[in-house]
């Protein structure tokens, strides 16, 4: 069982405000990441920080026109267009039943961040039936809509990779659990 | 014999939209165009014989005596036991995924059976109905009347809402009621010449707004008898129902 | 999975990811999760049922009408009347049902951000909030010490903003509360009232008694359109029980729908057929002639100057029928005194006049003798609420200003602050002083007061903009500073008590714990009291000075609660008119205030015409549509979805002769040239040709709004001629004028009802 090199406590941080480490590094591990998973995008270059965090609050905290890109579950399960809806209440009954609960911070616990977390959480627990319904009956069936939300808001290189990358290690992970879960390997 | 009405008196009425809230709130209706159980339109100002209107039509499902909906629904029947909130009598029916209720003459859907295929969407001459394809498996949905709320002793979250007190809710045959008082006192319902199926909603109102709402919302069309259930429906319906007939469920993504 | 990784990750990735503190096994779930103490959560009934309930306050409006919250795990689910709520029980307006989408809207202000980018262009870093304050701070020390304390200027709407004023009044500021609610608003109307009944009869709260009316009569007030729960319950209690209603309107409201008799005016000139009312009442004998003798002062003066309005003038300046008006005027008579004369609220028209319209009003009242009786105009009943010193903040020693922005006019004086228009003139003139740093809270400028345009230009010419928001409005997007505000459902504010006739007392209290780093306004305020060093704002937190305003009434917010969130009173609303006595000086209604005369204005009102529409134009007119709330819930999702747009309410003739159709996109223009966004036309009988109607608050230039940027017109952004009331300053609304363009052609608006040479007409500034 895969306990220590997965990538989601990575993605996870990274969908969050950019701290002073992901501003400094995250470029270059996205670019790594892009290496080893093939995902052929572009290479991230060095984001100035007022530039990083200006994109960050654009994009996820209060962006501009039709391309806001809120980063919840509940905005987008079942056309909810709203916090806490149907969404959150998916996931948080997914954290309970893996026995965990979400450390109370400012931000609403189907936060992607969150929920990537989650997902390294249950890799590192080997919960792979778990697992695989979380991301077949929740988390796949908004982040789709998520990222073409990214997509089209025309974010910089940085969230650009992110999104793309985070695609593929979410596609890569569902596939791998169908086999693992259908005994197929 | 019970059959549970609403009148919506348009002379308190103010077209404040309350009602439309109220219920989206209580049922979490999704905002998508059409997504709707309770609606307001506005009508005028426009002349009339008797006058100018600028009215309202506040509406809801009719809850109708012979209800389209049900006859088009192409889900297999089985037999369900009915019970009376109010008396506790029990009623064995052998019904479809949407039913008039033996008791209070509510038009329900039983979404654990329901197909999604929104035949029943298509024959409502009111559109009081929607598909509701925000969920992972389609469902059509409309108005209760409350059930879950009136068979718990509370009233329709419109009726609760209401600011004018223009909502009238209760049992048509019980000679007591304000409901039966008002509807044998002339209270109107929505119907024309074509299409008379037995609504359940009564509206009261000045000469000149009953005649807006009728001149722009009253069916005229038999919109049920167009409602295609042939084998030869090639669609998403079609794929449903040759599902159904081989007794197994599938999953609409 | 088995003992292989899912994912080739090299060591170069793993080494960098853990460099980053985000390799494998960082903490429960990256350090986000925690073992789970909760209960699962068990069965739960159907929608709200079963919620937990909490009481409060409704603020999706400044009506407030008690509400209770329900919450299941944590959430709010829906939001109902309080069922022991005298006023409005169980129930709630559209808006109120859909305080559930304030909360939880996904645009909400989350952070506090700090503008990166040049005003206005929308780009922020998200900051602390001690970060944020100290900047506010610094910026307000800077500035009242190079221009002094007069440059300080803040612009505020509801009780939850008061906090923050009193950090601006301690600073030693006058240009603060410059309340929409006063200056755009209610301002003229409760100056009438003050003067000619010695109270606010109609301010925030109306204080009549529709609901035992036997006739009610509304100039311009559309309620309905309008909704204010418990208003709208008594108008439709006094109607259901039989009321006449008298409707005098340029379109046909809602209510004119429900009125016995509509009078279509002109625009413009509500006040010659009021006074032509008032003289024909007199000279016809229908006035309450013991009553006027017993409680009025001022009789024959009026009598005297009323004397020139005849039916015949008033039919030629009103453009309405004699027989029509007289109809009307002996309806309203027969049921004296159990008649509503509806006061107005919303009286900010035209400026000159203002408060002439609403003396003529309430002397109509007085003459039918409606003071104090059955369905007339009510007294208050005082409820008891103590005061909390800990609130108070101490004020710093500054020099008054050698000329107040109050000077010009006299009757400012029962309204805090100075008048908005002054306030944006002294910041884009600098004179008679420098304004340099403005501080918003509640309230979105830019779509509220009058030409916008200037107020743009203002905030350019500022050194600092902060504002207190929930959404990101036009007036957060100038802002260098903006603080994510908690709504309604997440803070306290004081005690609420309601003196009308049936009088309560209540409480806001939070219903779910601030969202993101949303704070309520009172700990920012006290925060930045502290950053300032100011004296004052001692108590620790909210509960600490609600239950010592509650100590007054022998209650505490936990003995409030057990009572259900509420606790009412018994009312007086009535009085005998052989007892009356009104709170003026002299105890009598004031027919004639001498007062006004004393400062040069008219103590009688007189009819001054507005000016009438330029060749090609209409007057504009504007509205309420019931599901908004001013231009702050346009956004809202349901709200939007219910209501997403205005419409241009034309006249069918007019449609017709100009070749347009119901539906048509179309652009208005205004007399100065602006331009509002796209709007669509609504084609009907049922508005006068010398007028179009559009409701307020939409054609949002945020975009920052979503769903209400760009939607429909904004009637602000078309008004920017306006007139300040010489009495308290108020800036008038109905001053403007449009005509169309369609497809790129302009539409000149046909002339069908011709100007008596009375009625100047306006003339466009050649500039």
């Amino acid at each position: 069982m895969l306990t220590r090199n997965h990538p989601f406590n990575f993605l996870s941080k990274a969908f969050y405000y950019p701290s002073e480490e992901i501003i400094r590094h995250g470029p270059r591990v996205i670019n790594l990441l892009n290496k080893d998973l093939d995902c052929g995008i572009e290479d991230v270059p060095d984001i100035p920080a007022t530039e990083f965090q200006a994109e960050y609050v654009r994009l996820f905290i209060n962006s501009a026109g039709n391309t806001i890109v809120p980063p919840y579950a509940s905005v987008y399960r079942h056309g909810a267009g709203l916090l806490y809806q149907q969404g959150y209440d998916e996931a948080v009954a997914y954290y309970r039943e893996a026995g965990v609960e979400p450390i109370k911070g400012p931000e609403p616990p189907d936060h992607l961040a969150h929920e990537l977390a989650f997902v390294g959480y249950l890799l590192e627990t080997g919960q792979v039936s778990l697992l695989d319904s979380f991301l077949r009956r929740h988390l796949m069936k908004w982040f789709p809509l998520f990222s073409e939300c990214l997509q089209k808001a025309n974010p910089c290189n940085f969230y650009h990779g992110l999104n793309k990358i985070t695609g593929a290690c979410l596609n890569t992970l569902i596939e791998e659990v169908t086999n693992e879960e259908t005994g197929i390997s | 014999m019970s059959q549970y009405a609403m009148v919506i008196d348009l002379n308190r009425c103010v077209g404040c939209h309350a009602c439309a809230l109220a219920c989206r709130a209580e049922w979490h209706v999704p905002v998508q165009p059409g997504y709707r159980r309770n609606w307001v339109k506005r009508m005028g100002p426009e002349m009339t014989p008797e006058g100018m209107s600028y009215t309202f039509y506040p509406g809801l499902c009719n809850h109708c005596d012979h209800p389209v909906c049900v006859e088009v629904c192409p889900a297999d029947p089985v037999d369900k036991v009915f019970k009376d909130f109010r008396t506790g009598k029990t009623k064995k029916m052998t019904v479809k995924a949407t039913y008039k209720e033996p008791f209070t003459g509510a038009v329900l859907i039983d979404k654990e059976r329901c197909i999604g295929c929104g035949a029943c969407v298509e024959a409502c001459p009111y559109h009081a109905r929607y598909l509701d394809e925000t969920l992972d498996e389609p469902k059509a949905d409309k108005c209760t009347f409350c059930y879950e709320r009136i068979s718990r002793g509370e009233i329709p979250a419109c009726v609760k809402t209401c600011i004018a007190d223009a909502r009238i809710f209760g049992d048509l045959y019980d000679s007591n009621s304000r409901v039966h008082k008002l509807v044998h006192g002339g209270a109107k319902r929505l119907q024309s010449k074509v299409v008379q199926i037995g609504p359940n909603v009564y509206w009261v109102g000045k000469p000149k707004d009953l005649n807006l709402l009728f001149k722009h919302y009253a069916p005229r069309e038999r919109t049920w008898e167009t409602v295609d259930n042939g084998i030869e429906d090639l669609g998403r319906r079609g794929i449903l129902k040759a599902a159904l007939r081989k007794g197994t469920r599938i999953k609409v993504l | 999975m088995k003992r292989r990784e899912f994912l080739k990750l090299s060591t170069a990735t793993c080494m960098a990811m853990a460099a980053l503190g985000t390799g494998g096994k960082q903490g429960l779930g990256g350090g986000l999760f925690s073992p789970t103490m909760a209960d699962a959560s068990t069965g739960q009934l159907p929608g709200s049922l079963g919620a937990k309930e909490v009481t409060s306050v409704c603020e999706m409006c400044f009506w407030r009408c008690p509400i209770v919250a329900k919450v299941k795990n944590g959430k709010l689910v829906k939001i109902e009347g309080n069922p022991k709520s005298p006023v409005n029980g169980t129930r709630v307006c559209a808006r109120g049902n859909s305080g559930v989408q304030l909360l939880y809207d996904p645009d909400r202000v989350k952070y506090p951000l700090k503008r990166v980018g040049a005003r206005g262009e929308g780009k922020w870093a998200k900051i602390s909030w001690d970060e944020a304050l100290d900047e506010i701070a610094f910026n307000m020390d800077k500035v009242r010490k190079k221009y002094g304390p007069s440059s300080l200027a803040y612009f505020d709407h509801g009780a939850s903003a008061e906090f923050l004023r009193e950090i601006f009044k301690a600073l030693g500021t006058e240009n603060y509360s410059n309340e929409p609610a006063f200056f755009q608003c209610v301002g003229p109307v409760a100056v009438s009232y003050m003067s000619t009944m010695g109270y606010i009869v109609s301010g925030t709260r109306q204080y009549i008694d529709m609901a035992n009316a036997k006739a009610i009569l509304l100039v311009g007030s559309h309620i309905g359109e309008n909704v204010h729960v418990s208003h709208v319950r008594e108008y439709v209690e006094g109607l259901a029980k039989g009321a006449k209603l008298v409707v005098v309107d340029p379109r046909f409201s809602a209510p004119a729908n429900k009125a016995d008799i509509y009078l279509p005016i002109r625009p413009g000139t509500d006040t010659a057929l009021l006074l032509t009312w008032i003289n024909y009442v007199i000279e016809h004998n229908l006035y309450d002639k013991d009553f006027v003798e017993k409680n009025c002062e001022g009789f024959e003066r009026l009598r005297q100057s009323v004397k020139k309005y005849t039916l015949s003038w008033a039919a030629r300046i009103c453009d309405l029928k004699v027989d029509d008006m007289e109809q009307a005027i002996l309806l309203l008579a027969r049921y004296r005194p159990n008649l509503t004369i509806h006061p107005g609220r919303h009286s900010a028209w035209y400026g000159n006049g203002d408060v002439g319209r609403h003396q003529a009003l309430a002397i109509l009242g007085a003459l039918f003798g409606t003071v104090g009786a059955k369905g007339g105009i009510i007294f208050q009943t005082p409820v008891v609420k103590g005061h909390a010193e800990c609130l108070k903040c101490e004020k710093l020693p500054s020099e008054e200003p050698e000329t107040s922005l109050r000077d010009n006019y006299p009757f400012v004086e029962p309204f805090p602050g100075s008048p908005t228009a002054a306030i944006i003139k002294a910041t884009l003139t600098g004179e008679p002083y420098p304004i340099k740093l403005w501080g918003i809270n509640g309230v979105n400028i830019l779509q509220t007061i009058p030409n916008p345009y200037d107020t743009m230009k203002a905030i350019k010419k500022l050194d600092f903009i902060f504002c207190e928001e929930m959404l990101m409005g036009e007036t957060a997007l100038w802002s260098d500073i903006v603080l994510p505000g908690a709504t309604y459902l997440e803070r306290y504010d004081g005690v609420y008590v309601y003196d009308g006739i049936t009088p309560y007392l209540t409480l806001r209290q939070p219903v779910v714990e601030p969202m993101f780093e949303a704070k309520p306004p009172f700990w920012t305020a006290k925060q930045l009291a502290k950053k300032l060093k100011l004296k004052g704002l001692s108590c620790e937190k909210e509960e600490d000075f609600i239950n010592e305003e509650l100590k007054e009434a022998g209650l505490s917010i936990a003995s409030l609660n057990k009572k259900g969130g509420i606790v009412t009173y018994p009312g007086k609303p009535y009085r005998d008119k052989d007892s009356l006595k009104v709170p003026t000086e002299s105890g009598k209604i004031q027919l004639s205030v001498s007062d006004f005369a004393d400062e040069d204005l008219p103590p009688v009102p007189e009819f001054i015409p507005a000016p009438a529409p330029p060749e090609g134009f209409a007057r504009l007119i504007y509205g309420r549509a019931p599901v908004h709330t001013f231009s702050r819930t346009m956004n809202n999702l349901w709200l939007h979805n219910e209501w997403p747009e205005n419409h241009a309410w034309v006249n069918d003739e007019v449609a017709s002769k100009i070749g347009l159709k119901d539906g048509d996109t179309v652009i208005l223009e205004n007399q100065n040239g602006y331009r509002s966004l796209g709007i669509k036309v609504k084609v009907t009988p049922g508005i006068r040709p010398d007028a179009i109607y559009i409701d307020h608050g939409f054609g949002s230039r945020s975009p920052f709004l979503k769903r209400a940027y760009k939607r429909g017109a904004s009637d602000q952004f078309l008004i920017t001629h306006y007139k300040n009331d010489p009495f308290m300053g108020a800036s008038s609304h109905r001053t403007d004028f449009v005509r169309i363009i369609k497809d790129g052609k302009t539409l000149n608006i046909p002339e069908l009802v011709c100007v008596p040479p009375e009625i100047p007409r306006f003339q466009i500034e050649q500039s």
